[in-house]
């Protein structure tokens, strides 16, 4: 061989090598965020864990946050608040006073948009608020529509989630305050997959984001979220990487009733926003993901709302065989609830940089 | 410079033996760690989508190079396409250092200690070494052709 015809195979052969990873890794890159095919990335080093405290129940669940402080909601003792420094230094134990001592909880949910708080019942139906200076908590509606599931939008509003009349399918609504309030029902965006159900396919969790002003639903039994203005009006249908586009439910009617007859697959646990970013602890195991991490731990992923891409995913270890339930993320931390244990972790790396990517535009 | 032929041939050999001792060891520690090799190839930001393929690939094409590089007749393909591997594995990480979202924690065997801008010099140290090769064989390839025609 000549030296030259050795010279120019080794060049077009190295360029042609080079192209190719290059070309893998750009359309690799676009598989993982644009049609994930359920395989998730773990960059190392995103979450630390940076400290727990012992609250003495299980019970507690995550109210609402401001810049100091984080209030937690008693499932067993519904008046009974706790505020707790970001630092998870000092523990303040609050005790909302109700205007009348006659107070009919059935399920009632603490919700803290400081200056306010609510207390919201919707199997009752009520709606009561107060200032978190004072903690004293006035009725708010005098006749508010049943609810399933409410959250805050703003200091005269909630999205919420109720049965529509006849079908006694779930359906999402807002209610602004006022005398008489406004309720407005947008059936368009659940949508039901199973011919007859409407109740159990479409079961999620309801968040608010506040940023963002989004009204965001994350179905349980199927790979989707819903984003909405606060209005209700739709903005996107989003997905999650697993490949799960049906809700897996058997129900059977009992005369009235309707049951389910087979466990569902579970595809979301729950979910909260933060700025640009939505976080779901998922249930399903990825592909390539490690059986042994994902049966000791909970997995979050982590999704761009405003690119509408998948980002990455995060573990949070599991205590005494028991997952997180709860999670709450601010700018700097994100709070876990483990059974009685409320536990911090350190946003890092590129993690915190999608974060405030956002907050600087 | 004028190298002999036999320090030509032993440095030619030296390399093959080195290369064929790299990719021997690199696939059986794969193949043997296989479930572990998938999962990091699956969290690698490059190619986690086609991990599926390479977990297989990558180790049977580094058997195959091994092969090509025991038979003198072959040896000068065994180590083009090593160096082209090499070359490929390099890029592969020079790409991830500098332009991936993030870097994951590093591959298999012996070299799992090796941080990676030190597994990226020593696999630049590879390619060169094949490149050397090349450059020696050539000579020898064109000896065969006219002995062969």
């Amino acid at each position: 061989m000549k030296p030259k015809s050795l010279f120019y195979l080794l060049l077009i052969s190295s360029s042609i090598g080079v192209g190719v990873v290059w070309i893998l890794y750009i359309s690799s890159e676009r598989i993982m965020q644009k049609d994930n095919p359920f395989i998730r990335s773990f960059p190392p080093h995103i979450v630390e864990y940076e400290k727990q405290i012992d609250l003495k129940f299980n019970s507690y669940y995550f109210a609402g946050n401001d810049e100091g402080k984080i209030y937690l909601g008693n499932n067993t003792a519904p008046l009974h608040v706790l505020a707790i420094d970001t630092a998870l230094n000092n523990i303040q134990e609050i005790k909302i006073q109700p205007e009348k001592s006659n107070f009919r909880f059935r399920s009632v949910q603490l919700r803290v948009t400081p200056p306010y708080f609510y207390l919201l019942d919707g199997s009752v139906p009520c709606i009561y608020g107060g200032k978190i200076t004072d903690w004293k908590a006035k009725l708010k509606l005098e006749s508010s529509p049943y609810f399933t599931i409410a959250e805050p939008i703003d200091s005269n509003a909630f999205g919420f989630r109720s049965n529509l009349a006849e079908s006694g399918e779930n359906v999402l609504g807002v209610l602004e305050f006022g005398n008489p309030p406004k309720i407005k029902l947008s059936p368009e965006l659940l949508q039901k997959q199973i011919k007859g159900d409407g109740i159990f396919d479409t079961d999620g969790t309801l968040i608010y984001n506040n940023v963002l002003s989004q009204i965001i639903y994350l179905y349980r039994y199927r790979n989707q979220f819903i984003v909405a203005d606060k209005k209700t009006s739709l903005i996107y249908r989003g997905n999650t990487i697993d490949t799960i586009s049906h809700a897996h439910i058997k129900f059977a009617r009992l005369g009235e009733e309707r049951m389910m007859s087979a466990p569902p697959l579970s595809v979301n646990n729950s979910g909260t926003a933060y700025n640009n970013l939505l976080f779901v602890n998922s249930a399903l195991r990825g592909k390539h993901d490690s059986k042994k991490a994902w049966e000791m731990s909970s997995t979050i992923d982590v999704y761009d709302l405003e690119k509408r891409i998948y980002l990455f995913s995060f573990y949070i270890a599991g205590l005494n065989g028991k997952k997180m339930t709860r999670m709450l993320i601010t700018s700097q931390k994100i709070y876990v609830i483990i059974d009685n244990q409320l536990m911090m972790y350190k946003l890092k790396g590129i993690l915190k940089n999608a974060l405030e990517y956002n907050i600087k535009n | 410079m004028k190298i002999s032929i036999s320090t030509k041939n032993s440095i030619i050999k030296v390399i093959s033996y080195l290369y064929i001792l790299l990719f021997v060891y690199a696939s059986v520690s794969k193949l043997l760690d296989y479930e572990n090799f998938r999962l990091q190839l699956g969290q690698s930001p490059l190619i986690g989508a086609y991990a599926e393929w390479f977990v297989w690939l990558v180790p049977l094409l580094e058997i195959f190079i091994a092969v090509l590089l025991l038979f003198n007749r072959l040896r000068f393909w065994g180590m083009y396409a090593g160096y082209i591997l090499m070359l490929m594995f390099t890029a592969y990480i020079f790409i991830m250092l500098n332009y991936s979202s993030y870097v994951p924690c590093s591959c298999g065997g012996v070299l799992e200690k090796l941080e990676w801008t030190e597994h990226l010099i020593f696999n630049g140290l590879f390619v060169i070494l094949a490149l050397l090769g090349l450059i020696l064989m050539r000579t020898q390839l064109r000896k065969w052709y006219l002995i062969s025609n």
